[in-house]
């Protein structure tokens, strides 16, 4: 299966489950010649930032008297950015979570808060996948309806998450263009 | 009589205190043609325009600064420290920043919260996520305010021979190039800071 199909399933796929909306479709749209790298980037700063606000809510929500404001206020940043990227999934459970803050329910943010770790570590490991496959020659515009770039391969048949393990084997990294120069994390780290 | 280099295109300083929101509207703007400042702050996109939180001085600058001039300003309104509110009104108190066409972006549809911003002078409001189809509205707000400008520079010239009020002496003291730098120039006659440092953050 080429990278061109492994890519256009997954994201097809992604769409299929409710990770992604149409905002991904926007970002893919404004990736060309000139901006080649834009998804990735994009999606690489998401996933820095989604974990960094996920941190900082862990330990708000360690302490014995809770500051909800400080809570809703790291939520509303997730949910922001979730909805830029078309994170569909975290940015609803986002909205759940708010809603827990407003109730000043510990126990009810404590529970949101493990929900949307759950979703954004699956979201953020298909996203590396996605990464994994555009590095060693798949477009990202693929699994768009218009953009894709040939016919999608047999999408409901294996699991995309096998397919880093054939990527790796055919290519090597070539993460230079796609971090950010404030993010130094080589790739293989997030493979968690 | 010289030439305008009228193909310089329009600047943007945007403010964002999310990185992939930055990188979003970055790209957006560059996309529709747009030269493009990102800043993560409404006390930086200050800094940048020349005018210090604490008094609404400006800084006059060369004639050649005259390239960093920001024909718009699009801003978050969710930011910690300063809000987009916030920026907005410090735009608006400031003489030569009033002019400058600012839009607003929240990821909240609240009446109220719209409503305060273009009653303090905003030119716009975009719900965020920030589409392609929302760029189109931007160059409109830049080309009114270009000829709100032109018409009151217009006016002063009328009015007194040699010297405009409000504007800085080295560009009045050039005498063939000083309607077209006028012209680039467009909404800030004076001030513009010294550093010409692109942001990119």
């Amino acid at each position: 299966m080429s990278a061109a199909n492994q890519l256009a399933a997954l994201i097809a796929n992604m769409f299929a489950t409710g990770l992604l909306d149409d905002q991904f479709q926007q970002l893919q749209m404004l990736q060309d010649p000139s901006a080649p790298n834009f998804v990735s980037e994009v999606v690489t700063l998401f996933c820095h930032d989604g974990e960094r606000i996920i941190g900082e809510l862990a330990k708000l929500l360690d302490k014995p008297t809770v500051d909800f404001d400080r809570v809703d206020a790291f939520v509303h940043q997730l949910k922001g950015s979730s909805a830029s990227v078309g994170a569909l999934k975290v940015k609803n459970t986002c909205i759940q979570f708010r809603e827990f803050c407003q109730q000043k329910s510990k126990d009810g943010c404590l529970k949101t808060l493990e929900t949307v770790r759950i979703n954004f570590y699956e979201l953020r490991g298909k996203f590396q996948t996605m990464l994994q496959i555009f590095q060693v020659g798949g477009d990202v515009r693929g699994g768009h309806p218009q953009l894709a770039m040939g016919p999608v391969g047999d999408a409901g048949a294996s699991d995309p998450r096998l397919f880093p393990q054939e990527v790796i084997q055919s290519g090597g990294i070539d993460g230079a263009a796609c971090w950010d120069d404030a993010y130094s994390t080589p790739l293989s780290e997030w493979r968690n | 009589m010289a030439v305008v280099a009228s193909e310089t295109p329009f600047h943007v300083l945007a403010v964002d205190d999310s990185l992939p929101d930055r990188k979003l509207i970055e790209r957006l703007l560059k996309t529709s043609s747009f030269q493009v400042t990102t800043v993560d702050s409404g006390s930086k996109a200050l800094q940048f325009l020349g005018i210090h939180d604490d008094d609404a001085s400006t800084v006059s600058v060369h004639a050649h600064q005259l390239d960093v001039a920001v024909n718009l300003i699009i801003t978050d309104y969710c930011m910690p420290g300063m809000t987009g509110y916030d920026l907005l009104k410090k735009i608006k108190e400031s003489s030569s920043l009033r002019d400058i066409p600012v839009v607003i972006m929240s990821s909240e549809n609240i009446p109220s919260r719209i409503n305060r911003c273009l009653e303090e002078g905003a030119d716009e409001f975009f719900l965020k996520p920030v589409r392609l189809s929302d760029m189109s509205k931007l160059k409109p707000h830049i080309l009114k305010s270009r000829c709100r400008e032109h018409y009151q520079q217009e006016q002063q010239h009328q009015q007194s021979d040699s010297n405009s009020n409000d504007c800085s002496s080295p560009t009045n003291k050039s005498s063939s190039s000083d309607s077209s730098r006028k012209r680039k120039a467009e909404d800030n006659e004076e001030i513009l800071p010294q550093k010409n440092r692109p942001r990119h953050s």
